[in-house]
This record gives structure tokens, sequence and C-alpha cells, in this order.
């Protein structure tokens, strides 16, 4: 039982920290522009299939990591440059349609992609060497792609922490997020800001996707929904627009995932006898082994709570109304 | 130094400013002033990169800055503490004043350095809140921010948009006092102010600003007794507010 | 005044007997192709009005249109399923459900089918009544986020719900009971009840939060029940659609009712004018069209993507030079088409009386 609690509580991190990296990148962007960029799944898309064209030419992860994390950056500035810089300042609503759009464009692209090349719609993705395989701890086993998936975004995390209190631009980009005008009336470079929080974005993206298309075993142009869907909510339990708000709302969304699918038949884990025969029809009846399936729409049923009850986050603070 | 001429700029169908040109030379401070809405602001935001005017132009130290994006203009020398103080209130002071600096090179940390310590030497206050988030400053504490995150960028202008908005007597003295101590080493002011007494006493001179145009202009102790700037600025509301 | 009135009616109505005169040909004919495209493009005509009466007369986006269709769909087919189709095929429905079949014929029409499109929008408007009371509090894009999770939420339920719904099998054996004539009596009471709704004083309210919500609520318009009313009718037209699509394709499984559709109707809303009934009808006509040359082009050329990716790159297109689309809230003044002056005149005064909405 401990072992098995021990094991969802890894799970629990390695899924926090990937919606964490997401939704990092999401709250930068909006933060500046107050766009909800829902193209940003697609990021991890691109990268994905960037890591199986190399990973299939041979190169070692090192070596296709910069390949995979530039080639990601480059999509992330391409977007910003071609579909959101000239509807800057559009009503948000029609901002958050372009935002399909472009995600429709990287999807429908890749799949002519694959077409031109010949492959199947749904590859395998071929894990790299280092990630794969487990980690023995005792009696305890865990996949060692988990424990990268929390080092690694872990290690991210301290390293954004880092450049948006100690560097100039990453000051900028608090800056701007707080206050457009005045962070142009100080000499900021807005442009430059929000360049940078695409490119830091797609970059995050572009490790988040590849870790989780090894812990997924498989990849396909759509791939990217789903995790975007689940990032913004965790986005949003933080408080939209603040990254310290993202990541603890990345790390409360793993943790609520994976206690629904670790509570589901959870009675049928516990030995007969050692609660209570009341008990354990509760937790039949009440967590049954089909529950599992319920839990995106348990997510989304929290997220619509949170915006209701706390609009502002857990860790947000409220809107302010900004002009010029 | 500053040269504005026939400055049109309008907002979707308002029109704000219908040709106003001002002058300001160098070591000058220059007062605008004029009642809500007159458009004082939006003259400033213009300067400042801000709006595009629709005709008119701008000129900076010779060089036609009408169309210039805002993070050019401060680095060619211009620096505008805005309306309201517009501090970055979930960043430190030290932060908003590091901001300050951020249009110019690295090559000059030196000297950025020494301006931080003239900051820090005007408003000694500062020193102390260094690590406070700016939103937790009072009113007064935050306009001297304000003042200072715009001088780290030693700007060869600054533009000031209603200091003393909303401060009690006291700070208000305050910050003039401030003001008049920046004119005499010697820096280019443009000052928007309401509290007309107050700019009159700092400043050479002086513009009136009345629903987008320039209606009067002329020395500050010339203005000041005309008889027209006395009953519309000097009357019971040119008392600070 | 009645003249005049007759004359208003005069455009519309000729309209109507045109198409219907074009709809007859085209069932005489029997060309399947063309009688299918009709179809599908009545359906994506009343999904679109539908959705810019939620939508493009509120400003408050839903996306969860298509949840709505998709459970319009799942009720009106396993209402309509024949008694012993139900026992072989969906054999642990509970008793009371699976006694019914509207599947009654009053000679040809199919009247059974009429009654499960209604009862199922009926079923589906008492959904949105309720999370639209309380979906309509929130503001800008989170609207579009919250409705985009009521969208998974109908999802995965439907995958869950396998009793009712068979899950992730395809649903199939539905009657194909939908024909031109449905789609397009269907689509001329939306088209109606829309455009009443646009012209009311509710509808006006609707347009005025649209363009300033503080300003409408200064005014003392009610904010929320114009949005909650709008809502809930687009829900109930979407559900119709749904039944009609569903006794169409007569079998579809829960990923037909996801992201594509919903972002295909948008793209017709927003590229014919939101706020605009003869744009939206425009849109349809345009998209529908157009998806079809593409789906050829694709094919032809096995280049499956195409097409999206065509719609998309015009969606932003559109954003970025014509923001409002080709018609903005304006209409094409059909009823002037008989007064003096007729159409063009209206075109040029018309415009101007609408944008003071
Ligand atoms: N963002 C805006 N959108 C529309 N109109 C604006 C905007 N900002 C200012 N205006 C209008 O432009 C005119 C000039 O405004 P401005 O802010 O420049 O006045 P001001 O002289 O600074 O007034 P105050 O002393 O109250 O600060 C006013 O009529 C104002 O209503
Ligand atoms: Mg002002």
């Amino acid at each position: 039982m401990t072992e098995y609690a021990i094991q969802q509580v890894v799970n629990a991190l390695s899924a926090g920290s990937l919606y964490a990296l997401m939704a990092v990148g999401l709250a930068m962007v909006f933060g500046i522009l107050r766009l909800i960029n829902f193209a940003h799944g697609d990021l991890m898309m691109i990268a994905a299939y960037v890591a199986v064209f190399c990973i299939g030419a041979g190169l070692s992860l090192l070596v296709s990591l910069p390949i995979i994390v530039g080639a990601t950056v480059v999509v992330g500035l391409l977007m910003e440059r071609v579909a959101y810089r000239p509807i800057r300042g559009a009503p948000d609503v029609a901002v958050l349609l372009s935002s399909f759009a472009v995600g429709q464009i990287l999807q429908n692209g890749t799949l002519l992609a694959t077409r031109l090349v010949d492959k199947p719609q749904l590859i395998a993705f071929p894990s790299p060497e280092a990630l794969s395989g487990v980690v023995t701890l005792g009696t305890i086993t865990i996949p060692k792609v988990n424990v990268a998936s929390f080092v690694v975004g872990l290690l991210l995390l301290g390293l954004l922490t880092l450049f948006v209190t100690r560097t100039d631009l990453g000051l900028s980009m608090r800056a701007t997020a707080e206050d457009v005008p005045a962070a142009r009336l100080v000499g900021i470079n807005v442009n430059r800001v929000v360049a940078t929080a695409f490119a830091i974005g797609s970059a995050l993206a572009a490790v988040a996707g590849l870790l989780y298309s090894v812990q997924a075993g498989q990849i396909n142009p759509y791939m990217g929904f789903t995790p975007v869907l689940k990032a913004f909510i965790a986005a949003v339990i933080g408080g939209f627009g603040s990254i310290s708000g993202a990541v603890v709302g990345g790390f409360v969304l793993g943790f609520l995932e994976v206690l629904v699918t670790a509570l589901s038949g959870i009675g049928d884990l516990i030995p007969a006898g050692s609660v209570p025969p009341d008990v354990l029809g509760f937790l039949h009846q009440w967590l049954p082994a089909g529950l599992a399936s319920w839990r995106d729409a348990i997510v989304f049923v929290v997220l619509i709570v949170v915006l209701l009850v706390r609009p502002q986050g857990i860790l947000g603070r409220r809107d302010r109304t900004d002009e010029g | 130094m500053l040269e504005v001429v026939d400055l049109h700029v309008r907002y979707g169908a308002i029109r704000a400013l219908q040709g106003v040109s001002l002058r300001v030379a160098e070591g000058e401070l220059v007062a605008l002033i004029g009642s809500n809405g007159a458009g004082k602001t939006t003259t400033l935001r213009t300067i400042s990169g801000l709006l595009r005017p629709t005709q008119g132009s701008i000129t900076f130290e010779g060089v036609d800055i009408t169309r210039a994006a805002s993070d050019r203009i401060v680095s060619l020398g211009i620096s505008h503490c805005p309306e309201g103080r517009r501090i970055f209130g979930g960043l430190t002071v030290a932060e908003n004043l590091r901001l300050g600096a951020v249009s110019r090179p690295r090559s000059e940390a030196a000297a950025v350095a020494e301006d931080l310590a003239m900051v820090l030497e005007l408003f000694p206050l500062l020193r102390e809140r260094r690590d406070q988030a700016g939103g937790t400053l009072s009113g007064g504490e935050q306009q001297m921010l304000a003042i200072g995150r715009a001088l780290m960028s030693r700007p060869r202008l600054l533009l000031l948009d209603e200091p003393s908005l909303g401060l009690a007597p006291l700070m208000v003295e305050r910050i003039f006092a401030t003001i008049a101590q920046l004119k005499e080493r010697g820096r280019t002011i443009l000052l928007v102010e309401q509290n007309v007494h107050h700019a009159f006493d700092v400043a050479d001179r002086a513009y009136v600003l009345e629903t987008g145009r320039i209606t009067l202009d002329g020395p500050a102790g010339v203005l000041r007794s005309d008889p027209k700037v006395e009953q519309s600025y000097l009357g019971v509301g040119g008392v600070a507010l | 005044m009645t003249g005049d009135r007759l004359r208003r009616a005069g455009g519309p109505g000729a309209v109507i007997l045109l198409v219907s005169a074009g709809l007859a040909v085209l069932e005489a004919s029997g060309q399947a192709f063309w009688q299918g495209l009709a179809i599908n493009l009545g359906i994506f005509t009343i999904l679109t009005l539908a959705l810019n009466l939620t939508s493009g007369f509120t400003g408050v986006f839903s996306l969860g249109q298509i949840g709505f269709m998709a459970l319009g769909a799942y009720v009106s087919a396993i209402l309509t399923l024949p008694v012993g189709l139900k026992d072989a095929y969906l054999s642990d429905l509970p008793d009371w459900l699976a006694g019914v079949h509207l599947d009654q014929m009053a000679g040809p029409v199919p009247i059974g089918f009429l009654g499960a499109t209604v009862v199922a929008a009926l079923l589906v408007t008492a959904i949105a009544w309720l999370v639209g009371r309380v979906l309509m509090r929130l503001s800008g894009h989170f609207v579009a986020v919250a409705t985009l999770g009521f969208l998974v939420i109908v999802r995965v339920v439907l995958f869950n719900a396998d009793t009712f719904t068979r899950g992730s099998r395809t649903f199939s054996n539905v009657t194909p009971n939908t024909n031109l004539w449905w789609v397009w009596i269907w689509l001329l009471v939306v088209v109606y009840v829309v455009w009443r709704v646009k012209r009311s004083p509710v509808g006006r309210e609707m347009l005025a939060q649209r363009e300033d919500r503080l300003a409408a609520q200064a005014i003392g318009v009610r904010v929320l029940d114009p949005r909650l009313v709008a809502f809930v009718i687009g829900a109930f037209f979407s559900s119709v659609a749904g039944s009609l699509y569903a006794h169409f394709i007569t079998s579809f499984s829960p990923t037909v009712f996801y992201f594509d559709l919903t972002f295909r109707v948008i793209t017709m809303l927003v590229i014919g004018g939101m706020g605009s009934v003869s744009g939206s009808i425009l849109g349809a006509i345009g998209i529908v069209g157009l998806t079809e040359v593409l789906r050829r082009v694709e094919d032809a050329t096995l280049l499956y993507g195409l097409s999206q990716i065509v719609l998309a790159v015009i969606f932003i297109v559109v954003i970025t030079v014509r923001r409002d689309g080709l018609l903005g809230q304006r209409e094409i003044p059909l009823d002037r088409l008989f007064l003096r002056g007729g159409l063009r005149r209206a075109a040029a005064t018309v415009p101007e009386a609408d944008q003071r909405l």
C-alpha cells in the first residue's frame, strides 16, 4: 500500500511538472498579450515529430535536443510574428479563435508532411536510451522517464525563476505583463519581450513534448490538444498570467488527476477484512474502477468551479483594468 | 531641444489634439497647464510614442521622432513619468529602478550605478524600501519611485505628468522642491500640472492648453498675472487639490 | 400600410418559393450527391445561425455548441430507434426507455422523428439553461474556455454512458429520416426565429451589450438575461441540427462531435459576419462549398489535411484584414426587394441604421 502511494506521488510529480512546463508558457504569453494561445500544445507535437526525425536519423539525445528545441522555438516565433502580431489589440475572442486556426494549420501541416514522406499518422515514439527503463529503489520501481520529467521540469522552472528575477529581459517581461504602456515608457521593447515569451514558452513546450511522447509511447498530429487544455486549466487554477501560479496549478492538476486515477477501483486493492465491509461497499460504489475514464470531465468541472468561485485563481490577483 | 509643430491626435472619433505647437529649450522648465480633458496627457503620450499623431511633427534635438517607437525615444533621451505613477507594483523598488535604465547599453553600467546613487540621494526613503514591492508603497513614495525610475535613463528631457496628483499638501511641497532641485541641476523638464500656483513657481515658461489647442503661452511670471489665467486656473480650483 | 407589408414579405417569399422549386427539381432528379450536399448545407446553416444567435449577437463566445448538437443527435437517435433494434443493439437500456420508439408515420411523414427532434431539443434546452445560468456569469475568453470544458465533458459522458450511447463504438442503424424537406423546413424556422430575435427588444439588448458590456450595464440593460436567452435558443437549434445530422448520416460516434466541427462552424460565422443572419447563410454556403471542392482536391492528390489548412488560413486572413467578416452586422435587405428603389437603395441606407443598434 505504501509502495502504491509512493508510486502515485511520483506519477503526480511527473505529470505535474509537465503540466507546469506547458502552463508556464501559456501564462507568460497571456500575462503580456491577454492571448490564450491554444496552438501552444501543437508546439509539443512539433517537438515530438522533430524528435522522431532526429532519433530516426541515429542522432544521440544530446545532439538531438538542441535541434528539437531550436526547431520548436522557430515555429513558436513564426507563429507569433505571422499570426498574432498583426492582430494585436483585436478583441480577446478574435485572438483566441485565431490561435485555434494556427493550431489547425500546425496539425494538418504535420499530417500533410507525414503523408508526403509516406509515414502513417500514428507513429510509435522511439524512446531514447537515456529515458527508457525503470529506476528501482528498494521494492519500488519507477519508470526513468517519470523521474526525468520531474527532475528536468524542476530544473527548467528553477532556471526560469532565475531568468525572471535576475535578468533585465526577465524583469522587463514581468513589468510588461503588469502594465504595457508603462513598460513602453521606461524604454522596454515590447515586441522583443513578446518574442522572448514565445521563445521560452516554445522551448519549455519542446522539452515537455519530448518527455510526454516518451511516456505516451506514440505520437500523432493531434496529440497537443488535450495537454494544452490541461495546461490551460493549470494556468487558470494558478491565476492566469502569473508564472508561479502556473507552476502551482500544474502540480495541483497533476495530483488531482493522479488522485482520480489512483482512487478509481481503490476498493479492489484493499485486502478484504482490513476495513469494515461498509467502508468497502462505499468505496466500491463511489470510487468504481471506471472512475478513471471520467478523469477529464472531473478536471473540467474543477476548472469551471474555480472560474466561478475564484476567477483570479489560487495565487492570482484580480485583473487590473489597464488603459493605453 | 524639443519642437512640437501642429500636432493632431484622435482617439477614434474624439479629436483630442487639434494643432498643438510648443517648444522646450535646453535647461528650461516649461509648464503645460489646462483643465481636465484638455489634452495634456495626450500631448505627452504622443511625444513619447505611445500615440500616433494624424498630423504634425515632433523633433527632438534635430531628430524627427514623430513616428519613432517608444523604446527608441527613450534611448534618444526623453523620459516620461506618467500620470498616476504607473510603477510596477509586483516588482520591488530596486527592480523598478533597474528597469528605468533598461534602455541603456551594458557598457554604461558604471554610469547607471552613479545615477542610482543620485536617485537614492534625492529620495533617501527609497533606499530603505529597496526590497519592498512597489505596490505596497504609499502614494507619495510611489511618486518618488516613479520620478526616480524616470531619471534612471539619464534623460535629457524629462516629461512629468501631474506629479502632485492625489498627494497631501506636505508631500506636494516635497515633490515640487525636488522638481526645483532637478531644474537647478540643469535638467530640462516639461511639466504637466493642475496645481498651477506651484507650477508657476518653478517654471520658466508655460503653455495653456484648452480642448486640444494652445490658447496662451509666455513666461510664467507674465502668465501668472494674465486675467484670463487668473480667473480660470488660479481661482478656487487652482489651490492644491 | 398592408400593401407595404405585403411588398416587404414579397422578397423573402419569392426566395422561399424559388429555393423550394429548386429543391423539388433536385428531389426529382435523383442526384444523390447534390441532395446530400444540400442537406449538409442546410444543417451547417442551422448550426451557424444558432451560433450566431448565441455568440454573434452577444459577443459571448461559446465553444460548447457542438456538445449540444451531440446530445441532440444521440437523444433523438435513441428515441427513434425501433424497439426490435433497441433490444438487439442497446440491450441494457432501462425499461422506461427501452419501450420508447418514436418511429410512427403519419402517411409518408415520420412524425415520430419530429417528436424525437423536439423532445431531444427540449431536453438539451433544459441542460443549456442550467449550464448557461452558471457560465454566462463569466466574461470574455473565460466563457469560451468554460464552454470548451462543457464540450469535453459531453464527450467524456458520451464515451462513458455506453448503456445509452454504445460508448466509443459506432452508433449506427439510425433511421434515415432526414431528407431535403425536413432540413429546409427547419432551416426556415431557424432563420425566421433568429431574424425575429435580432429585431426584437431582447435582440437589441444582445447587440448593445456585445458592443460594450460596461456601458450596457450602466444604462440599465440587463446583461445576464439576453445572454442566457441567446445561449438557450442557440442550444435548442443546435440540438435540432444534431437530430437532423444523426438521421442523415445514420451512424456516428462521439469523435464526430468535437473540435473540427466546432471550428468549422465558427469559421462560417466569422466569415459571414457575427451578428448578421444573411452573413451566416453566405458563410455556410461559402465554406460548405469550399470544403467540398477541397475534399475533391484532397482525394485526387491524397494531400489530406489541405482543406483544414486552407480554411484556417482564410480564417486568419479574414480576422486580420476584415475583422467583421463579409457583412458585419448588416443584412441583405431582401424585404426591400419589391419596394421602390429596391435593393440598391436599401443597401445604401440600411447599414447606417443597423450600426446605430
Ligand atoms: N484612451 C482614450 N480613449 C478615448 N478618449 C480618450 C482617451 N484618453 C483620453 N481621451 C480623451 O481625450 C481628451 C484629452 O484627454 P487627456 O487625458 O489628454 O486630458 P488631460 O488634459 O490630461 O486631462 P486631465 O487633467 O484630467 O488628466 C479627453 O476628452 C479624453 O476624454
Ligand atoms: Mg492627464
